[in-house]
């Protein structure tokens, strides 16, 4: 090879380690993300998994064996193990729980499914067909040697199929607001960035326009986005899932406006001081990523450890996921928005604030 | 040779003793300069002689360090919003909303201004952009989309226009263009401010060149000021066929410098008076067999009295 090839490939790398923004995505994002998903389904063979029990446990039978077998954990629960070495073992942790809050517990996802007695020596499990975790942690059970087949043992299976239960109903209020952020992180964060790098920032306040006008024009053109794709979204999700906010309506629009304000907050900082579209598309994918793969968007964050998830219980996305969620499947009041909507307004206050404070019109 | 400038009765602009670093760099050091009601003036120089800090110091966008700057005779502190209703700007290079038409930007332009559409119209026509109307501004060439900023820039009827570099990287006939319509603008008593590396641009627009280099005034004045204050006079360039000693001639008052290739076959001369200076070259080149090869004369430009005052080139394109 020439010595201009190898110049060329130098050339290369200087374009790729000199710009610090390709460096935080390429490098540190990848790894980032592997930590953090790694954290929560890591290859260790055992998986932990909580499942719910209504009802006192059976005295006999090849169910309360299993259950002896095992040991107190932390917080008093039974936990046993089921599964092989060979196959991957699942530590299970049974909650005792009323059937109502079972119900909660497996529409917010904490549990995948739960049984209840059906005699003394049998007992049923109630899980959505369709729950590939609720499966797995069935059959495992299921599979323990001195357990026999479902009909022999006379344990039954209780399909969910309730408004609520299903994949479905978990998955589309998380949608919804995971759409509005975007919408507002690329719509206003990216926006201003551009308006930044052609000059036109510029060139527009050498007019007599109004900053606080500009702002808010970007934000209010957002909102009225966003809403629309929501109405888009619902109603294909009303009539082809049934699914309909259960709870407080005005809590939904109340959490979507205060949601829209904590993310303009949010576009507004990340946008302060970028000069360049580029670098701008990473950080704003190094916000939204990290939230759509924590926040319980797709699935529940439950299986993260709960040092994790004490913190990812108050990023944005998670406090408007969980809230539309519960108004939509627990049918939550408009009471039970106030919480997060409270820390939404802080959230977009603090954000909003420091993005004004440090951002570079010229 | 510094040209200066009688003072001026309520300038439009009044820059005193105005300086602006950036880090270790001084951009613009003590630079003081007035600029009179319907007064156009061309901010000559390289890059990096400070034109556009200058103009930026002007538009208010950016604070001088030390000294003040007075538009009319007010300071941007405090008076921002009526000031900017009084002046129309253009930046090196504007990019607009690309999905968003010609008369769309003017429209939101307008706007800022509260303005009717019917100014949006007229500049339509004056930037003569009517076919163009509902392009989007990312379809338009490099001269059309410099005509919107300038239209943009006149909207509000701007008492003040600040240009820089309106034709920087536009093919000869999109700076004609625009030339045009900046000139029409003479009539209705604007006053102009424009930066520009370009001679003929600042020669063919302009009342007064006030010639920067690093941060300061080198001169200032008409283009003939500028050029008669130099000594004035034209250039003549001479090519003999056989190498001919001409420095005997240098001692004639017509001859103003002299300047000879080691070879004394070329020869270049600035000259008071072209005719006589020619008989005189011609008739003692003659008087051996030697003969003329090539006579060039030319005007002296800015730029050679740029190269004489600071041995660098005006553009770096010249």
């Amino acid at each position: 090879m020439s010595a201009s090839f190898w110049k060329l490939v130098l050339v290369q790398f200087r374009e790729f380690y000199r710009e610090p923004a390709i460096l935080f995505w390429s490098v540190v994002f990848p790894v980032a993300i592997a930590a953090t998903l790694g954290a929560a389904f890591s290859e260790k063979t055992e998986i932990h998994q909580t499942i719910g029990f209504v009802g006192s446990l059976p005295k006999t039978g090849s169910f309360s064996e299993l259950v002896k077998s095992g040991a107190k954990d932390d917080h008093g629960q039974i936990e046993f193990k089921v599964g092989s070495a060979a196959s991957g073992q699942m530590i299970l942790h049974l909650k005792q729980i009323t059937e109502d809050s079972a119900i909660v517990f497996l529409k917010r996802g904490i549990i995948p499914l739960y049984l209840s007695r059906t005699s003394d020596s049998t007992v049923s499990f109630h899980f959505d067909k369709a729950n590939a975790s609720a499966q797995l942690a069935y059959f495992m059970i299921q599979s323990e040697p001195g357990q026999l087949s479902a009909e022999e043992k006379g344990t039954t299976i209780q399909p969910l199929t309730l408004p609520g239960t299903r994949y479905i109903d978990f998955l589309i209020p998380g949608l919804l607001v995971f759409g509005m952020m975007n919408s507002f992180l690329w719509g206003i964060g990216f926006s201003l960035i551009e308006f930044r790098m052609k000059k036109l920032l510029r060139r527009m306040l050498a007019t007599p326009m109004k900053r606080y006008e500009f702002i808010l024009s970007l934000m209010v053109a957002r909102l009225l986005l966003a809403f629309i794709e929501a109405g888009i979204l619902l109603t294909f999700a009303y009539f082809f899932f049934g699914i309909y906010p259960q709870g407080s309506l005005m809590g939904v629009i109340l959490l979507f406006l205060t949601g829209a304000f904590a993310f303009t907050g949010i576009s507004l900082l990340v946008a302060a001081r970028v000069e360049k579209t580029n670098i701008g598309i990473g950080f704003i994918n190094a916000i939204s990523m990290p939230m759509m793969v924590l926040s319980g968007i797709f699935f529940s964050y439950h299986n993260f450890p709960e040092t994790v998830v004490s913190i990812i219980q108050f990023l944005p996305l998670t406090l408007l996921a969980d809230a539309t969620r519960a108004i939509f499947i627990e049918g939550a009041g408009f009471g039970d928005t106030l919480l997060p909507v409270g820390i939404l307004l802080t959230i977009g206050l603090i954000t909003f604030s420091a993005g004004l404070k440090l951002f570079k019109w010229h | 040779m510094m040209i200066t400038q009688p003072q001026i009765e309520n300038p439009v602009i009044d820059a005193r003793h105005v300086r602006k670093t950036f880090k270790e760099l001084v951009a613009v050091k003590d630079l003081s300069l007035q600029i009179k009601k319907g007064e156009f003036v061309a901010l000559l120089g390289p890059n990096g002689a400070g034109k556009t800090t200058l103009v930026e110091m002007i538009e208010g966008i950016q604070k001088p360090d030390s000294g003040e700057i007075l538009l009319f005779g007010k300071t941007w502190k405090g008076n921002e919003q009526p000031l900017r209703q009084r002046i129309g700007l253009s930046l090196q290079e504007t990019h607009f909303i690309d999905k968003i038409t010609v008369w769309e930007t003017l429209d939101l332009f307008a706007s800022f201004f509260g303005i009717k559409r019917d100014r949006c119209e007229e500049i339509l026509t004056l930037i003569r952009l009517e076919e163009k109307r509902n392009s989007y501004t990312a379809n338009l060439s490099g001269g059309q989309r410099q005509r919107l900023a300038i239209g943009v820039a006149l909207l509000n009827y701007p008492e003040l226009l600040l240009l820089d570099e309106p034709t920087t990287g536009l093919d000869p006939s999109a700076r004609r263009d625009l030339w045009d319509i900046m000139m029409k603008l003479k009539e209705t008593g604007t006053t102009l401010i424009l930066t520009t590396h370009y001679m003929e641009e600042a020669e063919y627009l302009c009342d007064r060149i006030v010639m920067m280099n690093k941060g300061e005034i080198l001169t200032q004045g008409t283009l003939e000021e500028l050029l008669s204050a130099s000594g004035g006079g034209e250039q003549i360039e001479i090519q003999t066929h056989q190498p001919v000693d001409l420095g005997e001639l240098a001692g004639n008052p017509v001859f103003m410098t002299y300047h000879t290739l080691e070879n004394r076959l070329v020869h270049t001369f600035t000259v008071t008076d072209t005719p006589a200076a020619v008989q005189l070259l011609l008739s003692k080149i003659t008087a051996t067999d030697n003969s003329i090869r090539s006579l060039k004369c030319t005007r002296r430009t800015l730029d050679d009295l740029f190269i004489e005052m600071t041995g660098q080139h005006l553009s770096e394109e010249a």
